[in-house]
């Protein structure tokens, strides 16, 4: 994306703050997209595993994806504390 | 006043251009795992031209893939707005 310097320039302190605010927020939203992409490609592999004969996802496919995305987050929250006594215990 | 308002219309054209450009970043990666993972689902033997069948699976596949990917994302913020208010 190429915003001129010059229009820049032109934005009063007030608008910076706004804009810092609004792009931090976005960042951030980006971020989740981020992971919901690559978790709906990582949670489709393991759950439909059948052939697609509707546009939608069965009961038990969708309890699948929602699992496989709890699960995810469960691995992250256990790595994250594992880590966290390994860099604190020294072993 | 007036260099008050240029400052407000520059803010707000680079808001709308930023989220033009997210839309179309999230678009195209959408398009790019739909593309590899119906693929694989619905043509798992490549012939010499996509037979009905199959396009019929890669219309479906997309529309599935789509309902995936708002359980995913319904499901990833629920539980972090979760783990926010267990901090």
């Amino acid at each position: 994306m190429d915003i001129p310097q010059a229009d820049l320039d032109l934005l009063n302190e007030k608008a910076k703050t706004e804009l810092r605010t609004f792009i931090s927020n976005e960042t951030q939203r980006q971020r989740i997209q981020g992971l919901t992409h690559a978790l709906t490609d990582s949670c489709w592999k393991k759950c439909i595993t059948s052939n697609i004969k509707t546009n939608q996802l069965d009961k038990s496919e969708a309890v699948c994806m929602s699992d496989c995305v709890e699960r995810f987050m469960d691995v992250n929250l256990a790595i994250m504390n594992h880590v966290q006594k390994l860099t604190r215990g020294g072993k | 006043m007036s260099s008050d308002s240029t400052s407000e219309t520059v803010k707000q054209s680079i808001i709308k251009q930023v989220l033009i450009e997210s839309q179309q970043a999230n678009a195209r990666t959408l398009m790019e795992k739909i593309g590899e993972n119906c693929f694989a689902s619905c043509v798992p033997k490549p012939g010499s031209s996509l037979s009905s069948r199959e396009k019929t699976c890669v219309t479906q596949c997309t529309e599935k893939y789509m309902a995936a990917w708002n359980v995913v994302n319904s499901t990833y913020l629920r539980r972090i707005q979760q783990e926010m208010g267990n901090q």
